[in-house]
């Protein structure tokens, strides 16, 4: 019995390991050029973002608040640029070519929800205030 | 049964090595077969180990005292949650649920990460089966859990079991090494990760997002296995404190100071790109650190710092450690120039410099508990003396050590990033600045003068109230635009930036521990022999013995006092100490009366008979500010909790223009 | 964690045996000389600070030593009386200067550390904080307006 047990374990253990069939191995996935851009591009609104809630609060002076805002509006246009030029080298290879022209932003059809009129915010739920800006969102939905 | 313990075991072990060679071979050969086959063989490995804890929990369960660490660990009247506890009881089951635990955070790691990351996941997963090769070799071959009696070559059963030590018959013990191991097992995973980017030179810092809720769950579990201890401690142990400063307790405080280290340096990476090369080297410590955790705990070294090198086991752990240790810094000297910070300093006053002394204090601080723990090691070595370094020694150290931490978790907060302005430190330090002064006036003038207490209590107030006043603004701010009431608007807020509010949160349980530990400072303590009737004076407090009764129970036999209670002369109730001595094992429990109170404790212990056996020896002790430890570590568990709830702001990013190309950049090129 | 300190307690019904008169404050004096004596019971404590009630080393130690007080001998003679009986293994020297320099020397070099840090890597003093919110480089001026139409949605 325990002999039994004991082949099985073994063999289903092998089998599992080794058996990987074809269709078990994935499609190589999609790799953003952009990716390290969006991910600094992301931290800088973040930090954009913080440095406003914070000034708000009265927690910074106008100084402070002035030259942070300036010296990461500088690291994201910096950003943005490098983004540019990667896009137009892309362009020029013939990759990407309906990505030339700088995408304009259109809200993206497929997307449902309930969408701030002020400041563009999407909310899944209909919500009477912007859970963002906080501006009235009556019933707009998209 | 045993057979098939031992073939999972050693079949984990071939697996695992096979799973560790074919990733990396997989991924530097780019065969997506053998990544795929290495990655099941951590799912294997996973099944197998499950399997052999099976096998070795069924046996405890069902008491088959053919096996030597049934025998050893548990007996037939244990109750079943103790039986299933004593899987962790011994060594050999110990080091079993740490490999279980490994291959358990390996599988999730690989699974969640199977599509994603493809090129350093490899890397991953072959660290992570190294590190598993390793616990897997001293199940096999030094600590086998699955040894068997045998009496002329036939394996035998023994009628009874030794069973689990009385002193960890309780609650909080039979789940403090697991959470322990949680924590120490789950900082594995973003060490693996940190190495896997480091050698697949990643830009950017994905290992860290990628990795934060792990080290926040590995800190958490860390931070309650601690907490824990430190509660069994004081409840079973009698000698009235918490923490004594005792390699074991050392052990468990040093990956959990470098955690905290690592999770906030790790802000300085993700916005501004700076301290690379440090946070990848506090991770390996960390990692590295939980290591030694183990080996210190789990060795049986405990009672004598000069076996560490000559236990069996210990031979292995420190060969990994130092085979480990030379691999991560040999990699990270290698890839130095791809760790190049990516941004400077705007000013000497600002988040980042908080952060350096945030980091300079934890560090010293997990170095001064390091170096104690390894003084006398090293003094006997060097000088030849042997030399005792008792709690005092480490609370004159920790003191200062602590209370500048305390100072630094309030004002670091207050700076903001790149720069702070005189303007900007004066708005937010005056009022909790001048109200901790006022405070600290008052305990003056009310006669304490005690100076570390004073700073401590100063600090605390301070801290609290930095906290405090972010809530504040920042909930009147949003209650303000979105029209809401002040507490939707403090959980709105919180919601927003869990991070930031959880870590404020947990903030503020570090300072309701400080408050619990100065209470410390005006601890008093009492012993004297009391007859029935005698009365034993404390403080306010006035204890009388009203009964001293023995007993004799089936496990046990029982000394137990009963006192009345009176503060300032009015009777509070009673309180009964006991002392148990456990016939089977000759050992001897204390279970202590408490008074447990949020001013202080009335803490009593049953210390024994005196010599002529007519009184017994009572050890009391008034504990003030106590609670506010447990209360602390509570709010700390929480706000840990708290932040890894994921907050609503990240999901805004995905709106922005950059981000859209790339989706649609990558649809096209599939 | 003391669960092997505990573990001692067999020792208690030995010293139950001895009869002694109760130390539980030891003075001043034999707290001195018993830092100085690894209570030989297991807690890895000294004989002063061993934690044990009723310990059967401690306990009666600490009464020799008062004892030995009594009558006159000096702190060394005492150590080495307990040297004479239990062996040059009891004897703790004192902590010296060393264990409490180190970690303060790890503070210290932190600090030059972090001292090297900050001068590496702080930006050179800009020549004059303008407070307008201008990106000076006609490069990245274009994107001025992208930005600002991006936070005003952040908010
Ligand atoms: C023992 C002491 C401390 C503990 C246990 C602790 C714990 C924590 C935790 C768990 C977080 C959340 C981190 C995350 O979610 O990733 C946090 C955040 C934070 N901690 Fe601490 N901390 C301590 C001391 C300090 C000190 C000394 C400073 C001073 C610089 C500090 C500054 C911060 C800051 C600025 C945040 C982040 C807030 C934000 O996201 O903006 N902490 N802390
Ligand atoms: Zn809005």
């Amino acid at each position: 019995m325990i002999i039994v047990i004991a082949c099985i374990l073994v063999i289903a253990a092998i089998a599992f390991v080794l058996g990987v069939r074809a269709k078990d191995l994935p499609a190589p996935e999609p790799v953003s050029p952009f990716e390290r851009l969006d991910e600094r591009k992301a931290a800088i609104y973040e930090n954009l973002r913080d440095l406003q809630f914070e000034y708000r609060l009265g927690k910074l002076s106008d100084q402070d608040y002035q030259n942070t805002k300036k010296d990461l509006q500088k690291e994201l246009a910096g950003v943005l640029a490098e983004a540019d030029r990667m896009k137009a080298q892309i362009g020029e290879n013939g990759f990407v070519p309906q990505l030339e022209p700088a995408p304009p932003k259109p809200a993206e059809p497929k997307e449902s929800g309930f969408v701030c009129p002020s400041c563009g915010a999407r909310f899944d739920k209909d919500l009477k205030f912007c859970g963002e800006c906080g501006k009235p969102m009556k019933a707009v939905q998209a | 049964m045993e057979n098939l313990g031992s073939l999972a075991l050693l079949l984990a072990f071939c697996v695992a090595i096979y799973a560790a060679l074919a990733s990396v071979a997989g991924r530097i050969k780019r065969k997506p077969f053998l990544v795929v086959s290495g990655r099941r063989g951590v799912y294997a490995v996973w099944a197998l180990i499950t399997v052999a804890s099976g096998v070795l929990v069924h046996a405890l369960m069902a008491g088959d005292f053919r096996f030597a660490y049934v025998w050893e660990h548990s007996n037939r009247s244990m109750p079943m949650l103790y039986k299933f506890a004593a899987w962790w009881g011994g060594q050999e089951g110990s080091l079993l649920l740490w490999s279980w635990l490994l291959a358990t955070y390996s599988m999730v790691a690989a699974f969640t990460n199977r599509r994603r990351r493809r090129d350093f996941m490899p890397y991953v997963t072959g660290v992570l089966m190294t590190v598993q090769v390793f616990f897997l070799l001293l199940n096999n071959f030094v600590a086998n859990a699955f040894k068997v009696f045998a009496l002329d070559g036939r394996i035998t059963a023994l009628p009874d079991g030794n069973g689990l030590s009385p002193l960890l018959q309780y609650p909080a013990m039979a789940i403090h090494p697991p959470m322990l191991y949680l924590g120490y097992v789950g900082f594995s995973v973003p060490f693996a990760f940190a190495v896997g980017s480091l050698i697949t030179r990643q830009p950017g810092d994905g290992w860290i997002h990628t990795t934060r809720r792990w080290t926040l769950v590995a800190w958490l579990f860390q931070s309650a296995g601690i907490m824990l201890g430190m509660a069994w401690a004081y409840h079973v142990l009698g000698w009235g404190g918490y923490w004594g400063w005792d390699p074991v307790e050392n052990a468990s405080l040093l990956p959990w100071i470098s955690g905290t280290a690592f999770l906030h340096s790790v802000m300085m990476q993700e916005k501004k790109g700076m301290m690379k090369v440090w946070n990848i080297v506090l991770v390996s410590a960390t990692f590295f650190l939980c290591i030694l955790g183990t080996f210190l705990t789990r060795s049986g070294v405990v009672q004598s710092v000069h076996a560490f090198a000559r236990s069996e086991i210990g031979k292995y752990f420190v060969g990994f450690l130092a085979l480990g240790i030379a691999a991560t810094v040999y990699l990270i000297l290698e890839r130095l120039d791809y760790l190049k910070s990516e941004s400077q300093l705007e000013s000497v006053v600002s988040r980042e410099s908080s952060f350096l002394f945030n980091n300079l204090i934890l560090l010293a601080s997990c170095f001064a508990v390091l170096w104690g723990t390894l003084f006398p090691v090293i003094s006997a070595a060097v000088s030849g003396d042997q030399i005792s370094l008792d709690a005092d020694w480490y609370n004159r150290l920790m003191v200062p050590i602590g209370l500048f931490l305390l100072f630094l978790t309030g004002v670091g907060p207050l700076f903001s990033w790149r720069r702070t302005s005189v303007d900007s430190l004066r708005r937010n330090f005056q009022w909790p600045g001048i109200a901790a002064v006022v405070l600290v006036g008052a305990l003056i003038a009310a006669g304490v003068r005690h100076f570390y207490a004073l700073i401590s209590f100063g600090f605390c107030l301070f801290v609290a109230l930095t906290v405090l006043v972010e809530f504040y603004k920042g909930s009147r701010s949003i209650a303000a635009r979105n029209g809401m009431n002040l507490a939707r608007a403090a959980v709105e807020l919180t919601h927003r930036n869990t991070r930031r509010y959880g870590g404020y949160l947990v903030h503020v349980g570090i300072v309701l521990m400080f408050i619990g530990f100065t209470g410390q400072a005006f601890k008093l303590s009492e012993v004297k022999e009391l007859d029935n009737g005698d009365s034993l004076k404390i403080g306010r407090y006035d204890l009388r013995m009203v009964k001293l009764e023995h007993g004799e129970e089936e496990n046990y036999l029982w000394d137990r006092a009963t006192l009345d209670v009176f503060k300032n002369g009015s009777e509070l109730g009673l309180l009964r100490p006991e002392k148990r001595l456990y016939k089977a094992s000759r050992q001897s429990t204390s279970e202590v009366g408490i008074r447990q109170r949020l001013d202080e404790d009335l803490y009593l212990n049953f210390g024994g008979m005196s010599d002529d056996n007519q009184r017994a020896v009572i050890q009391a002790f008034v504990n003030p500010l106590v609670s506010w430890v447990w209360v602390g570590g509570l709010v700390l568990i929480g706000g840990t909790l708290i932040c890894l709830v994921p907050s609503k702001i990240r999901m805004q990013y995905a709106r922005t223009q950059v981000l859209r190309v790339t989706s649609s950049y990558a649809t096209v090129q599939k | 964690m003391r669960r092997f300190r505990n573990s001692l307690w067999l020792l208690l019904a030995a010293a139950a045996v001895l009869a002694q008169t109760a130390s539980e404050k030891p003075s001043l004096d034999v707290r001195r000389v018993g830092a100085r004596l690894m209570c030989q019971c297991g807690c890895k404590d000294s004989v002063a600070t061993c934690s044990m009630l009723e310990c059967g080393f401690s306990k009666p130690a600490k009464e020799r030593i008062a004892r030995m007080q009594a009558v006159g001998m000096s702190d060394d003679q005492i150590v080495q009386a307990f040297i004479r009986d239990y062996g040059q293994g009891i004897y703790l020297a004192p902590p010296n200067a060393f264990g409490w320099i180190v970690p303060y020397a790890g503070v210290g070099l932190g600090l030059v550390v972090i001292w090297l840090f900050i001068r590496k890597y702080r930006k050179p003093a800009p020549v004059a904080e303008i407070g307008a919110m201008e990106i000076d480089d006609p490069n990245l001026a274009k994107y001025k307006d992208q930005i600002e139409k991006d936070l005003a949605k952040l908010e």
